[in-house]
């Protein structure tokens, strides 16, 4: 290993080739950080205990398509789809068959991952703006596909779903805090498993796909079988998102599974900040939250005549153009530059690269 | 014996001949090179070894008894056979050390990680598969840059990264495409040097693409000369610039320019 050193100020430092790593694995911050998620409910009323299990399921949703989109490159539509199947199946396991719901939210997730092997073994020889648009068609289908399936489905009148599940040893009301430790400790296995799906072999192969296919096949990546594959873990989450989701609100229909939902999880995905997990949670946050902050900042600065869907739309116009304008990195990128700066602070040589988002899906 | 045997390669693209029944052989644990002008098919024949483009008649056989025709790109590079582009495909918006880690993929086995139990067992698995890599790195000299992204790299040390992830997969067969393209005199026969150690340190064959005929005299065994997809000659260097066919491909197009 090769030496060499270093002068900093009027120290002179010796280090080796491998000291000077810019990604430290020992995290320390993930310890206050989790420890903050489990004290929230503390100080939380019953409504934004709520929004924060709603927050949770969206986190996994949002870091599944981080999976697909982000690590892989694969651009899809078809999210809402995958989140309204994981919703279906669990209510129809749960509620119809009387499955244990524990079982019934895996039996969820692997439906969604089921599902996608059927759909994706033919779509994902498709690139680009093609699969986004088969997938797009997969969403419309799904929808119809529950119209029809009334027996099953309770058709357009919507499914109900208990919001009540019994893990064994205590019964959860997705409205309480006890579901909300529940719901957290499921959304911080999510990202931990995310996060080291990126630093493993796996990983890497998507990765690589994403960057440079060719490149990628001539490594001996079989890029179908990782296309799949990550299609797969991918549905895998958007499904146990969508039965969480379903369990909070009570209720699933067919108009939950629409192209706006996908498209909320990629606009998600482009303000946090895509293809390193915490991009979505931070994406995630933000959307789920700033429909609350523009009412009360409505409430409190416009007359009551200004309609608030409007409005909302308006912003989330306004951020989307902001971000791809002057971020495309999102919010995690712009922090990894602002780290970089200050990791280096002296001799700013080491630049961090910006990454053109709009490059992935080429 | 024979690595590497092509026996009437028959490519073209519309009409267009990039190759016109090309044959020869290559020996194992030789620098075989492949010289010829711009658009004489060079990088077309190394698509048709990796099959990424498929050829419309002839063979390409491997060791004596793969038949790479047949086998998807993937499996080819299973079977030892690595290579780099002469436009660089690299994993731009991902480190270096990752990069070269892509290369070690088909060596890694992740059942292993199954069977350890402890956090510091699994730690240590995982730190041994970078350590592979950073053998790469220390071997190419640039250890000090695994941590940038690629795209914050100059060209000549992008085209040392790909190497890096070519070598990483220990293959029997190297295909290098123009590996010193875009370089200064000094770092081409920086290049060469490693060339002639990538050989011997890692044993493997080499298939050189070069358009620099001092770099490929010096260090190939042998030479094909290539000129618009048929093949003008092969032999040894020395043999090969006195040839006055080779003598009127290349020194024609010099006096043209
Ligand atoms: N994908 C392709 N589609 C059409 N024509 C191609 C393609 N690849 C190469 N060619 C043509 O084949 C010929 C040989 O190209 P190439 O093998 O790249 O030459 P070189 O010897 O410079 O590497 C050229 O005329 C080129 O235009
Ligand atoms: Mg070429």
């Amino acid at each position: 290993m090769r030496t060499f050193s270093v002068k900093i100020g009027s120290r002179r430092i010796t280090l080796s080739d491998r000291m000077i790593q810019e990604n430290d694995y020992r995290k320390w911050w993930i310890i206050p950080v989790v420890a903050g998620v489990y004290l929230l409910p503390l100080f939380l009323n019953e409504y934004s205990i709520y929004l924060m299990n709603m927050l949770a399921a969206t986190i996994i949703g949002a870091v599944a398509l981080d999976i697909l989109c982000g690590f892989c490159g694969q651009l899809s539509l078809g999210h809402a789809a995958f989140i309204g199947i994981g919703a279906y199946s669990y209510g129809i396991c749960h509620m119809t068959l009387a499955i244990n719901p524990i079982f019934s939210l895996f039996i969820a997730g692997f439906t969604g991952a089921f599902v996608s092997l059927l759909i994706g073994i033919p779509s994902l020889r498709l690139k680009g703006l093609y699969l986004a648009i088969a997938t797009m068609g997969f969403t419309f289908i799904t929808d119809e596909a529950v119209r029809f399936l009334r027996a099953w489905t309770n058709g357009v009148e919507g499914f109900k779903i208990s919001r009540i599940i019994d893990i064994g040893f205590v019964q959860l009301n997705s409205g309480d805090a006890g579901f909300y430790y529940f719901i957290y400790t499921l959304v911080i296995v999510a990202v931990i498993f995310s996060r080291l799906l990126l630093e493993s072999k796996i990983g890497r192969a998507f990765t690589s796909i994403r960057d440079s296919d060719v490149a990628a096949e001539v490594s001996g990546i079989n890029i179908l079988l990782y296309k799949v594959l990550c299609f797969a873990i991918s549905s895998f989450f958007a499904s146990l998102s969508g039965a969480l989701m379903g369990i909070i609100i009570g209720m699933i229909s067919p108009e939950d599974i629409n192209i706006m939902q996908s498209i909320n999880y990629l606009i998600m995905l482009v303000i946090g900040g895509m293809g390193v997990v915490y991009g979505a949670v931070i994406g995630a946050v933000l959307i789920t939250f700033l429909p609350e902050w523009i009412s009360m900042l409505s409430n409190s600065f416009l007359p009551m005549t200004v309609d608030l869907s409007i409005l909302q739309y308006l912003i989330f116009g306004l951020l989307i153009l902001f971000f791809i304008v002057f971020e495309p990195n999102g919010v995690y990128g712009r922090w990894t530059v602002v780290k970089g700066y200050f990791k280096t602070f002296p001799f700013n040589e080491r630049k961090v690269g910006r990454i053109a988002w709009i490059y992935r899906w080429r | 014996m024979k690595i590497l045997q092509v026996t009437d390669l028959f490519m073209s693209f519309r009409g267009l001949v990039a190759l016109n029944g090309i044959g020869f052989s290559v020996e194992k644990g030789e620098i075989f090179g492949l010289i010829g002008t711009n658009g004489s098919g060079k990088s077309t024949f190394f698509n048709c070894v990796n099959h990424l483009y498929q050829p419309q008649r002839g063979k390409i056989t491997y060791k004596g008894k793969h038949d790479l025709l047949s086998k998807r790109s993937h499996q080819i590079a299973k079977m030892g056979i690595a290579r780099t582009f002469q436009n660089l495909e690299l994993f731009h918006y991902t480190r270096v050390l990752e990069n070269i880690m892509v290369g070690l993929h088909p060596r890694l086995d992740m059942r292993r990680y199954l069977r350890k139990f402890t956090l510091k067992a699994l730690m240590s698995e995982w730190e041994a598969d970078k350590n592979e890599a950073f053998k790469i790195l220390n071997f190419l000299g640039i250890t000090r840059f695994h941590s940038r992204l690629v795209t914050d790299l100059p060209y000549g040390l992008q085209k040392l990264i790909e190497l890096g992830r070519a070598l990483a997969a220990q293959p029997d067969l190297l295909l290098l495409d123009e590996p010193s393209a875009g370089m200064n005199e000094s770092e081409s026969k920086e290049v060469a040097r490693l060339i002639k150690s990538i050989r011997d340190d890692f044993g493997c064959t080499i298939l050189l693409v070069e358009h620099d005929m001092n770099l490929v005299q010096s260090i190939c065994d042998r030479l094909c000369v290539l000129d618009s997809g048929e093949i003008v000659t092969i032999g040894r260097p020395d043999e090969i610039v006195k040839d006055p066919k080779v003598i009127r491909i290349f020194l024609g197009e010099e006096s043209d320019a």
